[in-house]
């Protein structure tokens, strides 16, 4: 076993040293980015000069956002502005960005502190930016025509070039002019270097130009009369017109290329040759949206990479009143060369349309469309689907609906290892730490009581009841229907009818769940309905003045459901008393009450809280004496689902709390108002914030912080800490990027710290204390398979760096099948001792990467690129170990290629030592070779070795090497082993060749390293390794220990293995590493081979005469042979689809005693297999 | 007798569902330090009553249930005449509630030592006090608000009407002709007010007083005070303003005075006054509408 754990280190010191990366020797500490979709119309989009970067603006989420296009990511966002941003430009040195918006604000940005650094102040509101070819000025157009300037060192100074018409809508700024336009006016053309006016371009009837572009000496400009104009800088004439579309929206061009992008109304964006006029291509600007419907836009926005090979787009619609408006939201990026579509930037993540808490469970539920997510914020994961059943026309469901429903109920997804896990948890296998109820009473005393709710119309909304017995639902053009919660899920019960005239306003819930009150206008504008019965029991007014009777605006009941209190149109105020309903008095506020207003008891009942247009009063309940409250509320107090000890207001500078018992106040910072959906208080008394961008901040109001963040992707979800801690579904890793100044960073290289389950789920006050002890367990076994202590993570070192000098002219898409890197690195404290370079998870070079030495480097190194995306990444590591940042850059190949497949197939069934002879392992071996030769579509060619008995000895084996060395990067390598696996006295594993000796298998036998190490260093990326033995999964060393000499036979099951087994010292398999690989990705890449294993490191392998193979290679054979394994059922059996089937079908026929495993797994890699 | 029977109808109300809980648990909590104090203590007989006592703590529904059964429980217990005095009927739950706290602090410690649960007990105690105070206090409320409500009804009517009749001179619609010693009566009333009378002072000013009997609640005064102001406010003329008058009897040794503004007191003189004032004591709210001082 000491084997291992010495393969283990020598993998991973260096690839684990890649983890540190957080350490404080960076200038900047790495930040968490979730993804954000965007919102609105796209204003604006702009290159940065090295093409790794878009900056987009657009008209609703006031941010300026800037994505990575190798990762097609969010890498930062820039809030400040408080209207649309018109425009934005990078400064040429890639460090700045300009932005102007609507907001008569212009702004400078620090892209590596994603800060504020300055201001640009003009009297005219600025529509278009950009900087001069050297980035000395800012040049701009205003809404009033003026082409303006400033130097970049004094944004203060402002020059004014003089005007071009009305408000500009086209602005090119090179070397040597300045161009402009604007509607229906004239073009105007300035010398860039003497500001002289050089020509004045008339428009062409009522044409109107639209966009102006340059390439060389050319000046291009686009008509709303459809036509392209080429003008000769040099003459000032027209040397080419041409028809692009009936009307133009915009052009683009990109000088190294010579060709013009041109988008028209005709919804298609069209390239052409500058030289011939020529049409190169053609696309229609649509997109599939979710429910699978085109969506087809004209284009707004050109921009060329600043090579030329890609061209970013962005779209819009116009509705009848000329106002501009897009379902889109994303910006495309087409392959110029390949002429197709390339990526789409769009923030992967799914806005609810509503979502509410619990009211006394962890639960949350996110509702989009018609499906209901249950989130359990215990475990951070989601628990369950309902989907609601459509309304019927007779506006009732029948029995046979409600029988639909509840069959669309996902409970508790049994198969989750996670659940799995939790339910040993709440069995008492392993430590269940109880709660200490003081913890959580401490906050949810202070909730608790009835729901108020106001309308919000043609939104669909959902609420929870005060003691979680009901869901409320309310969708657009439906009725209020009435859900019984049964352990979390809810169980349709009736429709809920009012019947108050001219529609609902609002709505209370008692506290005690026994009625629900419907409030409106009309003499029965107060409608009291038994919730049991789904009856009215009584019907109120709020009373009349002259015989008009007044509109309840909200209701509300007080916390301990002694007093009801609705709120007129008027601001009249009547108070029930519940018992009786018995109307004990009225107080008139004199100020008028829109609708949705504010209206809450406090704690204890003893005040009421009420806005009105004058201003919110407190209403002693003890005199019934109301009080103006003036400063003490800032901005609209906000209706939450829970009544709360704080009310919760909002106004344009940000989102308030006031504590109601101490009147103190607090207020959250950092998110633009402008931006909340929804706020909602959850049962431990925090304040969830939901925002359009698909955020979910969750608030403590006491302090106004931020105790976490979750942002959702169908059943995938992130919650982030702000400390940038965060939990991660496994598959979620698309929803996180890392960025460090202005770089974005794959999730793997900080996720061994930041990867924190148990952190975050005390942020989210996890009840299952047993489950985050374990998390914590899991976390610091993860840091110890990966050789890093948790001082490692935070101490401070000196760590090398490295860069790709050439990065900026590495294509995004190529054909060819080779890049040359041009590597630079150093370290000033310590000498450099190799180079690592990792294709798509694999490292090219082997392992243990290049030896270097010395404190400097510099190389190029050429590396091969497969077929298809190639991830790849380079680091440097010092002679202590530190490893650089890695740098990663994703170039596609785009080459047609067919796989070849080699097969290693080792089986042992007859010994030296005949006493262990075993039956199937060599028929295992054939068996699955004969499979794999047989004609499949999938390779080119197939390629075999196999070795059987006699012949499975070291030496052939490693001599195999030599086999694999004709394999070229996009072949495929299978590498099966069957036959006795051997633990020796340190718990190291030996596969049992053909003459080892069982009582000393060190000498002949393979050590687990030797078999890998056939796979390391030869070109193909695509390595698997099957090992059908006993002990064949990692032993935890620190989780086992010696168990009594197994059986080899018991009856017609013979086991895979010879002497001392070993047990879990966790007698019911919970242990701290079985849970790490339920959570966390393998790290370690070692050869970038995935390996499976028949067994776990505890477990015994199995063969009988019923399989006529060993049971894990039968499951194997028959998945193949007979295609279940494809699970999806799409013709292919990928890689992962096999891990799935095997395991299962294993566990299952084996009774859970044989559980296949990964060793280790290359999560960049899945690829069909056969 | 409206007063009265609002406050009763209150009462029934206020002992619904909520007053049972409460009843229930200080039944409970009662149940619960009898079992746990040493039988030591008790006297003979009790083991014979006790098993009726735990049956009436069972079916107990009102105060005065409880209140009867913790007098019955301590005569029981030790006989000594502190505990007995400290424990009387009463009809109040709260009051009970510290009574059975304050006999708790008077068991012997040797009686409870073997009670692991004597802290736990106390505590929940405390809870039923906190919220037998809460019930208290809102029953008070509901009553004040019932209050308010019932002398609110037609009073600005009747205010109005008043009003009018000062201005015409010593209010010669609703004056009555029968006259003691310096007042008269009248033939207007204020729903639910006392003492409603025409007073002529030594320089035969007339003057309407009424008084609005508010419970020894300073509280109700104090609301009722302000319900009456704003319907003052809003039925006075154009030009009348609200100023202090001091007067130790009344809160903050305040009334206060409407009057009609005007830079000559010849026009003030021709006008009407209204002063109303709510009295320390809490005992009443007192309005006085005064004819102008220039009657004719």
């Amino acid at each position: 076993m000491l084997f291992l754990s010495k393969i283990i280190k020598m993998k991973s010191i260096f690839l684990l040293f890649t983890l540190i990366i957080c350490n404080s020797s960076f200038s900047q500490k790495p930040e968490l980015i979730t993804q954000e979709k965007n919102l609105g119309v796209i204003t604006c989009i702009k290159y940065s000069s090295d093409g790794r970067y878009i900056a987009s603006g657009s008209d609703k989420d006031y941010k300026v956002k800037i994505w990575d296009v190798q990762s097609g990511k969010l890498v930062g966002t820039l809030s400040g502005h408080t209207k649309f941003i018109n425009d934005i430009a990078f400064h040429p040195n890639g460090k700045t960005i300009v932005s102007a918006s609507s907001d008569m604000k212009n702004y400078v940005w620090d892209l590596n502190t994603w800060s504020l650094v300055d201001s640009i102040s003009y009297s005219k509101e600025v529509v278009k930016f950009n900087y001069s070819v050297k980035g000395d000025r800012i040049i701009a157009g205003t809404t009033g025509g003026n082409v303006v300037f400033w130097n970049s060192s004094d944004y203060h100074t402002v020059i004014d070039l003089g005007k071009a018409g009305g408000e500009i809508n086209s602005l090119l700024v090179s070397e040597n002019i300045i161009a402009a336009s604007s509607a229906r006016h004239d073009m105007v053309i300035w010398d860039a270097k003497t500001k002289r006016k050089l020509k004045k371009v008339k428009p062409i009837g009522a044409t109107e130009i639209v966009g102006i572009t340059l390439v060389d000496n050319k000046l291009i400009y686009g008509g709303e009369d459809g036509k392209i104009r080429v003008m000769d800088l040099a003459t000032f004439k027209n040397i080419l017109t041409f028809k692009a579309h009936n009307s133009i929206t915009t052009i683009g061009s990109n000088s190294k290329r010579k060709i013009i992008a041109s988008a028209g109304n005709d919804k298609t964006l069209k390239i052409w040759s500058l030289e011939t006029g020529e049409l190169i291509t053609t696309f229609h600007n649509s997109t599939l949206n979710s429910q699978g419907k085109e969506i087809d836009e004209k284009v707004r926005q050109i921009i060329f990479s600043p090579e030329g090979g890609m061209l970013a787009t962005s779209g819009y619609k116009t509705s009848i009143f000329n106002k501009t408006r897009s379902k889109d939201n994303t910006i495309k990026l087409y392959d110029v060369d390949r002429r197709k579509l390339y990526k789409t930037l769009k923030g992967e993540v799914r806005i609810p349309d509503a979502y509410c808490f619990h009211t006394t469970e962890n639960y949350f539920y996110t509702l989009n469309d018609s499906l209901l997510k249950i989130w359990d914020l215990n475990i951070g994961e989601s628990v369950g689907d309902f989907v609601f059943h459509e309304r019927k026309k007779e506006n009732a469901l029948t029995n046979e609906d409600e029988k639909a429903e509840t069959k669309t109920v996902a409970k508790k997804k049994t198969l989750s290892g996670l659940n799995k896990f939790k339910d040993m948890a709440l069995s008492g296998n392993v430590p269940t730490v109880k709660v200490d109820p003081n913890k959580i009473k401490q906050k949810t005393a202070e909730v608790g009581g009835n729901i108020s709710k106001r309308v919000i119309k043609n939104k669909n909304t959902i609420y929870i009841s005060s003691k979680g017995k009901y869901m409320l639902t309310k969708f657009v053009k439906d009725e209020y229907r009435l859900y019984a919660m049964n352990n979390g899920v809810p169980e349709y019960q009736r429709y809920l009818k009012a019947k108050i005239k001219g529609g609902v306003n609002g709505f209370a819930m008692s506290p005690n769940e026994d009625v629900i009150v419907f409030i409106g206008g009309g003499e029965n504008g107060i409608s009291i309905l038994d919730l049991e019965s789904g009856s009215i029991t009584r019907t109120l007014h709020s009373g009349k003045i002259d015989k008009v009777l007044y509109e309840a605006r909200s209701v509300s009941f007080s916390r301990d459901g002694a007093f009801m209190a609705v709120v007129s149109n008027l601001g009249v105020i009547t108070i029930w008393d519940t018992s009786n309903w018995m109307e004990l008095t009225t107080v008139d506020l004199k100020g008028g009450v829109r609708k949705n207003a504010y209206i809450h008891f406090g704690d204890n009942s003893d005040q009421l809280f009420v806005q009105t247009l004058i201003g919110v009063f407190s209403i002693d309940l003890k005199t019934f004496l109301p009080k103006r409250m003036g400063s003490d509320i800032e901005g609209n107090p906000l209706t939450l689902s829970q009544p709360s000890n704080y009310i919760v207001s909002q106004d344009k500078k940000g989102l308030y709390f006031y504590n109601i018992a101490n009147k103190t106040k607090s207020q959250i910072v950092g998110i633009n108002v402008k931006m909340i959906a929804h706020v909602e208080m959850n049962k431990y008394g925090y304040v969830g914030v939901s925002l359009k961008n698909g955020e979910l901040k969750i608030i403590d109001p006491e302090t106004g912080k931020e105790r976490f963040t979750m942002v959702t992707e169908s059943d995938n979800a992130i919650f982030k800490t702000p400390s940038n801690y965060y939990k991660i579904t496994k598959k979620g890793t698309d929803l996180v990027t890392f960025r460090v100044g202005k770089d974005a960073y794959p999730f793997e290289q900080f996720d061994a710290k930041f990867n924190r389950p148990d952190i975050v789920l005390k942020a989210m006050n996890s009840e299952d204390e047993g489950l985050v002890a374990l998390y914590e367990k899991a976390y610091s076994k993860r840091l110890k398979k990966l050789g890093i202590s948790e001082s490692e993570l935070s101490g401070d070192m000196n760590l090398p760096t490295i860069s790709i000098l050439n990065r900026n002219e590495l294509p995004v898409i190529t054909s060819e099948r080779k890049v040359i890197l041009k590597l630079k690195g150093n370290d000033e404290n310590n000498s450099l001792s190799k180079v690592n370079i990792w294709l798509n998870d694999v490292p090219v070079q082997g392992a243990n990467g290049v030896k270097i030495s010395g404190n400097q480097f510099a190389d190029d190194i050429e590396v091969d690129l497969a077929a298809g995306l190639n991830k790849i990444q380079v680091s440097i590591t010092n002679s202590k170990g530190g490893e650089s940042l890695k740098q990663t850059v994703e170039i596609d190949c785009e080459v047609e290629v067919k796989r070849n497949l080699y097969v290693i197939s080792v089986g042992t069934s007859a010994y030296k030592d005949k006493r262990f002879n075993l039956n199937y392992a060599a028929k295992d071996a054939n068996d699955l070779a004969g499979l794999l030769n047989e004609s499949n579509d999938v390779y080119s060619s197939i390629y075999q070795k196999v070795l059987t008995d006699q012949e499975v000895l070291k030496d052939n084996f490693k001599a195999l090497k030599s086999f694999l060395k004709g394999a070229s990067i996009d072949d495929v390598v299978l590498v099966f082993i069957a036959g006795h696996g051997v633990l020796d006295s340190e718990y190291d594993y030996y596969y049992g060749t053909h003459n080892i000796d069982f009582n000393n298998p060190q000498s002949y036998g393979l050590k687990y390293a030797e078999i890998e190490n056939v796979l390391d260093g030869i070109k193909p990326l695509r390595k698997l390794l099957i090992m059908d033995t006993c002990h064949s999964g990692e032993v935890e060393k620190d989780e086992v220990e010696e168990a009594e000499t197994a059986e080899l036979v018991e009856g017609d099951i013979m086991f895979r293995s010879v002497g001392n087994g070993v047990k879990d010292i966790n007698e019911d398999g919970v242990s701290p590493s079985k849970m790490m690989k339920e959570l966390f990705s393998d790290l370690r890449r070692g050869t970038g081979t995935t390996v499976i294993t028949s067994a776990g490191g505890t477990e015994f392998a199995m063969e009988s005469a019923e399989w006529k193979n060993g049971l894990f290679t039968y499951c194997l054979l028959s998945g193949l042979r007979n295609r279940t394994a494809d699970i999806n059922k799409d013709g292919k059996i990928m890689l992962s689809e096999l891990q799935f089937y095997v395991t299962d079908k294993v566990s299952k026929l084996s009774h859970g005693r044989q559980v296949p495993t990964s060793r280790i797994q290359n999560i960049a890699l899945d690829y069909q297999i056969w | 007798m409206k007063n009265l029977f609002l406050v009763l109808l209150v009462s029934l109300f206020s002992l619904g569902g909520n007053a049972q809980d409460l009843i229930k648990d200080y039944a409970g909590l009662l149940l619960e330090i009898e079992s746990n104090v040493s039988h030591k203590g008790f006297i003979k007989s009790w083991k014979k009553e006790k098993k009726a006592w735990e049956s009436n703590c069972g079916s107990a529904s009102t105060v005065k249930d409880v209140s009867k059964l913790t007098v019955e429980f301590i005569s029981k217990v030790y006989e000594t005449k502190m505990l007995k005095a400290m424990i009387v009927t009463t009809e109040n739950l709260h009051d009970q509630c510290v009574a059975l706290s304050n006999v708790h602090n008077i068991l012997k410690d040797a009686d409870l030592e073997k009670w692991g649960g004597s802290d736990a007990w106390k505590e929940k105690l405390d809870v039923l006090i906190k919220k037998a105070k809460k019930q208290e206090e809102q029953k008070a409320a509901k009553e004040r608000a019932l209050h308010i409500k019932s002398v609110m009804e037609g009073f600005e009517k009747t205010f109005k009407t008043i009003l009018e009749d000062s201005k015409k001179g010593s209010f010669a619609n609703i004056i009555e002709e029968s006259k003691t010693v310096n007042h008269y009566g009248v033939k207007v009333f204020f729903k639910n007010g006392e003492n409603q009378k025409i007073v002529v002072d030594s320089d035969n000013i007339y003057e309407f007083q009424v008084e609005f009997n508010t419970n020894n609640d300073p509280l109700l005064a104090g609301a009722l005070q302000e319900k009456i102001l704003q319907i003052i406010s809003a039925n006075l003329p154009e030009g009348f303003a609200k100023s202090i008058k001091y007067d130790k009897q009344y809160v903050k040794n305040e009334m206060y005075r409407f009057e009609f503004k005007a830079e000559k007191f010849v026009l003030t003189a021709k006008q009407p006054s209204v002063l109303i004032g709510a009295k320390k004591d809490g005992s009443s709210v007192v309005l006085k509408i005064t004819e102008p001082v220039f009657k004719r």
